[in-house]
């Protein structure tokens, strides 16, 4: 599936007056590409995710999908991933028991992914004895199982310490490889960015537009190697001077 | 902490009070007349056991306890889920609730009586309001604290109203629910034992007025000695329930 969205816009009221948060965005999705969008704090990353997902209404433009059948969205957040109800198993399959799926087909095939996320033996645990980084293996698997045809990431590894976000990076790398699906990927780290990423846009700061686009065309898969690569390292600053920029006209205009 | 230990740990200040007391008897240092020897209260409490008066009394009490708590529950758990569903309800009963919630229920006692008779029909009915108003607003919070969140994820996932009711909604209250069960228990105790101590024919609360009354020093005791076991034993039991129910809660 791909998404084609012009001139999309989005506020809300805070304080009695209006904030804008995404102005005249346009953005478009290639079939089975990992997209990342990168943007300082603040710039209404996670509202264009919400939009995406069809979770929140756009006050301008609209978001098109395009090709399959435009439904099996699913999207993976950065914290309340997991209900805290559920067992880890029970949080797995959640989706495919929301599809139909008999118990005893969800569970078996949850728990082949848990395996393969590494998360077993604590099937039964329920989230508040997880670590973060094992709750958001638990999400994604969630996420995977539903075989969507777009994936939408809100900095899902945003908390993590930086040894589990590199694992956690490696795993879903992996596992999209397998069988890559359109991912819409956010987050507030550059090198995360690049390193995951097909492709990266660069988000202003409020009220957030698309300010710039870097195409990575390091081969897969990639490893922690490839972050040291002197492209990698140009890619990088190239984006920095971008949000540097940013910043610093936040910091004039206040 | 092992369970085990968790017992231990909470026995030694009974345990030493009972001692420090029977040594002080066996002394001479306490006067039995104002404090019976704990040997004395046993050899008694096994007595009273005997003649089936003991039983009989705790047992009247833990089923007037039981079938006011009961009633109360239930109807509180209707009615907070009928508020917390509907705004409109919510917001035209939360007033009458939070006066009745204040209101001193034994204060309410006479007037239960002279509308429901004197029988045991009015001890019931209040003890049946004590859990109920407990009950009816923490299922009402239960509901209106449930995460929006939850239910974004859960319809994003396909669940639909049903499926949000069950799998979100059921489970994201039941944590505030069973803080409201556990203390409509502790309260529907409390307000049994008074209600016994003002006008019952039997129960607890009515022997030790009558040992009072008589004199009867080490009835008195036992009374309340039972009565304080009666409400740790509750709170025991529903404290097992809640782990058993709500095991997700840390």
């Amino acid at each position: 599936m791909r998404l084609s969205c012009t001139g999309l816009g989005a506020g809300f009221e805070s304080n009695g007056g209006r904030v804008l948060a995404l102005r005249q965005l346009n953005l478009r999705t290639r079939e089975r590409e990992f997209l990342s969008i990168v943007g300082p704090s603040g710039c209404g990353k996670t509202t264009l995710l919400r939009i995406l997902a069809g979770l929140l209404k756009p006050s301008d433009g609209e978001v098109e999908r395009i090709g399959g059948d435009g439904e099996c969205v699913r999207m993976v957040r950065q914290e309340n991933s997991l209900f805290p109800w559920m067992t880890v198993l029970e949080n797995a399959a959640f989706g495919l028991e929301m599809e139909g799926f008999g118990k005893a087909e969800r569970e078996a095939r949850a728990l082949a992914l848990l395996a393969k996320f590494g998360v077993t033996g604590r099937e039964r645990a329920y989230p508040h004895e997880l670590s973060l980084g094992m709750k958001q293996r638990v999400a994604l698997c969630r996420c995977f199982l539903s075989n969507p045809e777009l994936m939408l990431m809100d900095e899902p590894f945003a908390a993590l310490d930086a040894q589990s976000r590199a694992s956690l990076q490696q795993e879903l790398l992996a596992l999209w490889q397998e069988a890559p699906k359109s991912v819409v990927f956010v987050t507030h780290d550059v090198e995360e960015a690049i390193l995951m990423s097909d492709r990266v846009l660069v988000l202003s700061a409020q009220p957030g537009t698309v300010i710039g686009e870097f195409g990575v065309g390091f081969s897969r898969p990639r490893t922690q190697e490839t972050t040291v690569d002197p492209e990698f390292i140009q890619i990088k600053r190239d984006i920095w001077r971008l949000l540097g920029m940013e910043t610093r006209d936040v910091a004039h205009a206040v | 902490m092992k369970m085990s230990k968790q017992v231990a740990l909470g026995l030694w200040l009974p345990l030493l009070t009972v001692t420090g007391w029977e040594v002080c008897s066996g002394f001479g240092i306490l006067d039995p007349l104002f404090f019976p020897a704990p040997s004395r209260l046993a050899a008694s409490a096994w007595r009273l056991t005997g003649t089936g008066e003991l039983g009989r009394q705790a047992g009247a009490t833990v089923t007037r306890m039981g079938i006011g708590f009961f009633c109360g529950a239930v109807a509180g758990l209707l009615l907070g889920a009928l508020m917390g569903a509907s705004r409109r309800v919510g917001r035209s009963l939360e007033p009458s609730l939070s006066a009745l919630y204040s209101a001193p229920k034994l204060s309410l006692l006479p007037m239960v009586m002279l509308l429901a008779g004197v029988g045991e029909s009015s001890r019931l009915l209040l003890v049946a309001a004590a859990a109920f108003v407990l009950v009816a607003f923490h299922a009402l919070d239960g509901i209106r604290g449930v995460d929006r969140s939850w239910v974004e994820l859960a319809s994003h996932h396909g669940a639909g109203r049903w499926m949000i009711l069950r799998k979100v909604f059921l489970p994201a209250c039941m944590p505030q629910l069973f803080t409201g069960l556990r203390l409509a228990a502790g309260r529907a105790l409390v307000v049994t034992i008074s209600i016994e101590l003002i006008n019952a024919p039997d129960g607890l609360g009515s022997m030790i007025l009558m040992s009072w009354q008589t004199f009867a020093t080490e009835k008195l005791y036992i009374g309340v000695i039972l009565t304080a076991a009666l409400g740790a034993i509750l709170h025991a039991v529903m404290r097992r329930i809640e782990l058993k129910l709500v095991p997700w809660r840390n």
